[in-house]
């Protein structure tokens, strides 16, 4: 029966396409950025400007650790060790002296040399130039550069933190324009492409002092929503998150096989503004109370899924100047009740649903910090405090957070490095546009003693000048801090080399090696 | 509404079923409190993203909080946005339509040059603006949503006042000698108001998706109360892993606007003269 055999001689022919599309299979599927060696990161936002004399925001700041090199950098344990500088020397507390490494190339191949390094503090402190970092450098008197290689800088008065301010990055002398472009530095990476607000390409830059980077292009993309972040990831289109999925989604990342998580000790530390010149929260009864009263065991537990650990003070455990054993501030609603008793602010129906009194708490639109203040509005309810809780986008909170327009606030310190941050959150001289005094605190002992850290140059005296700060601060509570959050890195199983250290230093890049993929392998 | 226009309209299909949904959920809002299991605001944060459970018939969301009682109490915002909305757009539409179709001349020049000058702003994105400088809660979304919810009736009853205006039994009266404003209220806007219900039916079903927008960008209430768009704003991040969280409010927005559509639709149909065979047209022909 023809119609028959005809039928019969189609199956083979059917299982040969089979076989061919499996063969096929693997190799036809799409080209992920990492089979052509090249890492992308995803952060949470765009950077303001990709120059480091006037970037502050940490999107820029990573990004800058990147492709630029200062006098100094961090070592993974966070002390200075010298960067574009071979040696630095330090004749008298009030003068510093660093040797730059001979032939030290800009990206566009020009020689960096003392007059690139003093051009660029000169520039920050011009005062026309309006570069935010002025403050940080107006202890300087003169730059100095004898020779190429030789850089001095002589300061008004001794300043601690002097050292830990000379990671800026170089420019290139001549470099007039805020926010110049191309961005040229001496980092291990240049600037390839910018897609203002989408993403910035870089590639690896040969003639880097430090040793040419392993791999040969980095993407940046900027992606402000986490559950995209999350989609590309899994889809591979992204395969470098530091501290961008959120915590629920972890167990879902571990399920894919291609996605390494690895956790480290962290620095960012969130805490709870309080306004010290509002009626209620002048008052540190009130404000130890509402931080007895917020449960942050429950908060670390479930929101963070333990990913954070509860802090005593906004400097994280491992720091050199954090101080151990301050005293902990439990979790204890009946003390809390009893403290606004105390104050004057009695609950009108007991545990019924009249409050004391009401605040405004304000935060930035991110989800997850939107749900711990309705967790905090909830957990503050039951010691009979109402709260308001108003979510506001970035550019409105921040600027009513420095206006003082608020009565608390949650927000988070990002890349403490120096405990000068006491003097520049708690001087009663610091608030706002001056400095981060943003609760309007005013201690007339942590005014002197923040100063006298700052003229320190003793590491051992610092850290005993800066426990004192520590404990006024605990007993005053002009903030509540919170929890300090662990570093969560997400990243595609064939990336390796990358250290992640507290503050988040995108600089290491430089080391990390993308493997082939394995034999076989298919997403 | 002639109870001639209501039976017809509970022959349509769709029309009954959506009034009799709207029915149960205006009961369900109104009777909330007494009837919702649960607190809405109550956390229970352990329990956060569980899903249904005897207790808990629709799940918990991140903070542990029951999905069915935040429902319930959301209705009461989608319901009362979405009626405060049209009640405040359609009396200013009507009166500005009626005095601009019946007057003409400058008045109508200037009603509806000002409808033009409005209707060329995107309304959602006006709401937005007002919302985001009034501050955040429920009289502002509906006074947002209002701000240009008007101009759509207004220029419907213009556009019907000017045929009304024309018909023999308005004319009659005018030549009795009746005054203007007698005329608008007695004669005009009785003949004229049927399709604006229509459009107030659609109106509302409008209202209900734009308080969801407004309240997902986080413009609408503020926690802990629920709304229709701020739980699925809130939902939306656990997508892949806790769907029911979207899943409630999405299908509960879906449902009701149906339902006002379907009621819509079997209005007009009930009200179309066309279709209901009354004479007023056909005497104007």
């Amino acid at each position: 029966m023809p119609v028959q055999s005809r039928k019969w001689t189609r199956i083979p022919a059917l299982l040969g396409l089979l076989a061919l599309v499996a063969l096929a299979g693997p190799g036809c599927r799409q080209k992920l950025p990492v089979d052509e060696g090249t890492v992308v990161i995803a952060l949470s936002g765009a950077p303001s400007a990709l120059d480091p004399r006037i970037a502050t925001d940490a999107y820029s700041e990573q990004l800058l650790q990147m492709t630029h090199a200062g006098l100094l950098r961090r070592d993974p344990g966070g002390d200075l060790v010298p960067d574009l500088a071979s040696s630095r020397e330090s004749r008298s507390p009030t003068e510093f002296v660093f040797r730059l490494r001979p032939g030290i190339r800009f990206h566009d191949g020009r020689e960096l040399t003392s007059k690139d390094v003093r051009y660029t503090f000169e520039w920050i402190l011009d005062p026309k130039n309006r570069s935010p970092h002025k403050a940080a450098f107006d202890k300087i008197v003169g730059i100095e550069t004898p020779d190429r290689l030789t850089v001095r800088f002589r300061l008004r008065e001794p300043f601690a933190p002097f050292a830990a301010e000379m990671t800026r990055g170089i420019v290139p002398v001549n470099t007039a324009a805020r926010g110049y472009a191309p961005p040229i530095g001496a980092g291990p990476f240049r600037v390839e492409d910018v897609e203002p607000g989408d993403s910035v390409t870089l590639a690896r830059f040969d003639g880097y002092f430090g040793g040419r980077p392993a791999v040969s292009r980095v993407v940046v993309k900027f992606i402000p929503d986490s559950t995209l972040r999350f989609l590309e990831l899994k889809m591979g289109s992204v395969n470098f998150v530091l501290n961008g999925i959120d915590p629920e989604m972890l167990p879902e990342i571990a399920k894919n096989g291609n996605l390494v998580i690895e956790e480290a000790p962290g620095s960012n530390a969130s805490y709870l503004g309080y306004n010290l010149k509002d009626r209620f929260l002048s008052d540190a009864r009130v404000r130890r109370a509402i931080a007895m009263a917020i449960d942050r065991d429950a908060i670390v537990r479930t929101l963070w899924k333990g990913k954070a650990d509860k802090a005593d003070s906004i400097l994280a455990p491992g720091f050199w100047a954090h101080e151990a054993g301050l005293p902990e501030i439990p979790f204890d609603l009946r003390q809390a009740k009893r403290l606004l008793d105390e104050a004057g602010y009695r609950d009108p129906d007991g545990d019924g649903p009249a409050v004391r009194f009401t605040l405004t708490y304000k935060t930035s639109q991110n989800a997850l910090r939107l749900r711990i203040a309705t967790a905090i509005q909830d957990q503050l309810r039951k010691a009979g405090v109402g709260l308001d809780v108003r979510s506001y986008e970035w550019g409105t909170f921040f600027g009513d957070i420095k206006s003082g327009n608020f009565q608390l606030y949650g927000l988070t310190w990002v890349g403490l490095r120096d405990p000068d941050i006491f003097h520049l959150a708690f001087h009663s001289k610091m608030v706002p546009p001056s400095g981060a005094n943003r609760n309007r605190y005013g201690n007339d002992e942590v005014d002197r003693l923040t100063e006298a850290g700052e003229r320190e140059t003793d590491r051992g005296k610092r850290k005993r000048i800066y426990a004192r700060v520590q404990e006024i601060l605990a007993r005053d509570l002009p903030v509540f801090p919170l929890w300090i959050n662990r570093n969560i890195l997400v990243r595609d199983r064939r990336l390796a080399g990358f250290t992640i250290t507290p503050d988040e230093d995108y600089s290491y890049i430089r080391f990390m090696t993308v493997s082939p993929p394995a034999p076989g392998a298919a997403r | 509404m002639s109870s001639g226009v209501f039976n017809r309209m509970l022959r349509h299909r769709g029309a009954g079923a959506g009034l009799a949904f709207l029915g149960l959920l205006g009961a369900a809002a109104l009777l909330a409190p007494a009837i919702t299991p649960f607190d809405p605001a109550a956390q229970a944060l352990d329990a956060g993203l569980s899903g249904a459970s005897a207790a808990h018939w629709l799940g918990q969301d991140r903070l542990g909080r029951d999905i069915l009682s935040r429902l319930l109490f959301g209705g009461r915002i989608s319901l009362a946005v979405g009626l405060g909305t049209v009640a405040l757009s359609i009396v200013p539409g009507t009166v500005i339509g009626a005095l601009s179709g019946f007057f003409g001349g400058r008045i109508d020049t200037l009603f509806m040059r000002l409808c033009d000058l409005l209707l060329a702003f995107p309304g959602l994105l006006l709401a937005i603006a007002v919302t985001a400088m009034l501050g955040p809660s429920l009289p502002h979304v509906i006074f947002a949503l209002s701000a240009l919810g008007w101009v759509g009736y207004a220029r419907l009853m213009r556009g019907q006042v000017l045929k009304v205006r024309e018909m023999e039994y308005v004319q009659a009266a005018r030549a009795t000698g009746a005054k203007p404003l007698r005329l608008i209220a007695r004669h005009v806007l009785p003949n004229a108001l049927s399709p604006l219900i229509v459009e107030a039916t659609f109106g509302i079903g409008r209202a209900v998706v734009a308080e969801a927008g407004l309240s997902f960008l986080g413009l609408g209430v503020t926690p802990p109360t629920p709304s229709w768009g701020s739980m699925i704003a809130e939902g939306r991040h656990f997508l892949f892993i806790a769907p029911h969280l979207t899943l409630a409010p999405g299908i509960a927005i879906m449902l009701t606007v149906m339902a006002f559509n379907f009621v819509g639709d079997g209005l007009r149909d009930a009200m179309d003269t066309r279709t209901a065979g009354t004479t007023a047209v056909r005497d104007g022909r």
